[in-house]
């Protein structure tokens, strides 16, 4: 790789963002080259100074200033609150779906090792197998193409919803 | 709440609706319209212009971008607009124009002001304004608004190498300016 090429991927080199074939050979060009080595140390020192720029922030009062110019009603009620419930909306399933997991848990968990175990006997008994861990192995296999082919359909039909729209 | 939800909401005209949205997204749009401005006073003007365009617009977003993508653009766009006007304007007026942090109306929050780097980063941040604006823009809205090179890349409508290109020659601006003599 030439220096010039280096000094262009310095950022993702910066950032970890590049392959680690890549990553290794600016590395080892580093040790060697100094005029490489002094790019690296200002697009350091240039990296870090924009990254923690001043952070501007508005005042309390912005919003309600923004719909005096809109000539808008300020709207009744706390936004503090709206942003509260919001965040409860989104957190509630997530929390419900943990209390469920530690209140059922055990029986849940049992529950559906019982189901994997006979549905591995069906399995084991239709493919003529008596062995417990070749139908597991099958059986697992077979879940994971699913899965995979499912990822796969999913990934496709997504992309080409948002290539077309 | 989420984005489907807000937007639903604002479809529907309601204000309280939107004032959520401004609570949500103002610190990020003040924030893009100082850097790419540079003066306060006209920055929190500027912001809430942009919040009243957003309320007009709201009839016609598709959602086809993330709703966030949408704010970006029409603040960059209003704020190319404002620099060509105050370009016209400057050859007749002469405007003095105060760093950012100077107004009292805003707060900043340094990381170390007093840090070895602190009068570089200072000069930097005064020059950020003054750059070319397609520079300007990635580099603000990758190293401020912390956005991957795809989502600016959609936000300035123009592939990824592209990003990738004006953030690397915003920064060789900034290197020949802040660091002159040390320039490779």
């Amino acid at each position: 790789m030439t220096r010039e090429k280096a000094i262009e991927l310095l950022p993702e080199f910066i950032c970890g963002g590049l392959p680690p074939a890549q990553h290794k050979e600016i590395a080892a060009l580093l040790e060697m080259d100094t005029e490489l080595y002094q790019a690296f140390e200002q697009e350091k020192l240039l990296d870090g100074m924009l990254r923690t720029q001043s952070w501007v922030r508005a005042d309390s009062d912005f919003t309600n200033r923004v719909f005096e110019k809109a000539g808008l009603p300020l709207p009744n009620g706390d936004i503090a609150v709206d942003r509260v419930l919001g965040r409860l909306s989104t957190y509630a399933p997530i929390g419900t779906l943990i209390l469920v997991g530690v209140l059922y848990g055990r029986p849940i968990v049992t529950r559906l090792w019982g189901l994997w175990r006979d549905a591995l006997g069906w399995l084991g008994g239709t493919l003529g197998v008596e062995s417990l861990q070749t139908s597991t192995t099958f059986a697992v296999t077979a879940l994971t193409l699913v899965a995979i082919s499912a990822i796969v359909a999913f990934d496709f039909f997504v992309r080409r919803d948002h290539s077309s729209a | 709440m989420a984005e489907d939800e807000l937007l639903q909401r604002l479809r529907q005209g309601e204000t309280r609706a939107f004032a959520q949205l401004v609570d949500n997204y103002k610190d990020m749009v003040i924030n893009l319209v100082a850097r790419m401005l540079g003066k306060s006073a006209e920055a929190e003007d500027m912001a809430q212009e942009v919040f009243l365009r957003i309320w007009k617009g709201l009839p016609k977003f598709r959602g086809e971008a993330k709703l966030s993508t949408w704010i970006y653009r029409i603040t960059i766009n209003l704020c190319i607009a404002q620099k060509k006007t105050a370009r016209a304007r400057a050859q007749f007026l002469p405007v003095d124009e105060p760093a950012i942090w100077s107004h009292p109306s805003m707060h900043t929050t340094a990381g170390n002001p007093y840090g070895e780097e602190a009068p570089l980063k200072a000069r930097m941040e005064q020059l950020i304004p003054q750059m070319p604006e397609k520079y300007r823009t990635a580099i603000t809205l990758y190293y401020l608004e912390n956005l991957s090179y795809l989502e600016i890349g959609e936000i300035m409508d123009v592939p990824m190498g592209t990003v990738k290109s004006y953030l690397f020659r915003a920064k060789a601006w900034l290197r020949e300016r802040l660091l002159p003599g040390e320039e490779k």
